[in-house]
């Protein structure tokens, strides 16, 4: 992701708040998602979409060349991760004949796979690395 | 490429937390940087070296395999 296209991080906690409320419509009201008629079933997806574009996309509190690297690196991961997993559904319904295997999910998945990648990056591997260090090599 | 950064900071007794907010970088970069995961920029590896008033060479060396 080019730094120039990140949004302010104040952008993270607007994300969440439409992602959450895009969430708890969707499970109270139960919409029928695949009708593109639906009025607020295409209110939720939008809501649920943006939200986490906008989490995706709000700047880090210290946005430096490394967190650009993991940014880079998390997109290349999702993408290749989502390209598999659909190829993988994609010849399961083939070859079992059966319509279930076929991917239903969308672009949602993509941004979630890249937010996984990115923050075990940032955050979760360091924290399993310095759980296993001594004192001294801190 | 192997680097002095722990030593130098040390040196001087500061954190990691320390040195990010000096030179305006996260502390995940400078644990990455120390721990030879993530290679600097020219421009960071620079600040580092004026932060720590020494040359660039004197913290930053080549490996056989680099």
């Amino acid at each position: 992701m080019i730094r120039s296209f990140l949004l302010p991080r104040y952008f993270k906690f607007i994300g969440i708040a439409f992602f959450v409320s895009g969430y708890i419509v969707g499970s109270w009201k139960k919409p029928d998602l695949s009708d593109l008629t639906d009025g607020l079933g295409l209110l939720i997806q939008v809501l649920i979409l943006l939200g986490l574009l906008m989490f995706c996309g709000a700047k880090e509190k210290a946005e430096d060349e490394l967190i650009k690297y993991y940014r880079l690196t998390s997109l290349q991961g999702a993408v290749i991760l989502y390209i598999f997993l659909r190829l993988l559904y994609k010849t399961l319904a083939w070859y079992t004949g059966n319509l279930d295997w076929t991917p239903h999910w969308q672009v949602n998945s993509l941004l979630i796979f890249y937010l996984v990648f990115f923050y075990y990056q940032l955050y979760v591997r360091d924290f399993f690395a310095n759980l296993f260090k001594s004192e001294d090599e801190k | 490429m192997k680097n002095t950064i722990k030593v130098e900071r040390a040196k001087k007794n500061i954190t990691q937390e320390d040195l990010a907010q000096k030179l305006g970088v996260s502390r995940q970069s400078i644990n990455a940087i120390e721990t030879g995961k993530f290679v600097p920029s020219t421009v960071l590896s620079l600040k580092i070296a004026r932060y720590f008033k020494i040359s660039v060479h004197d913290i930053f060396e080549l490996e056989k395999e680099d």
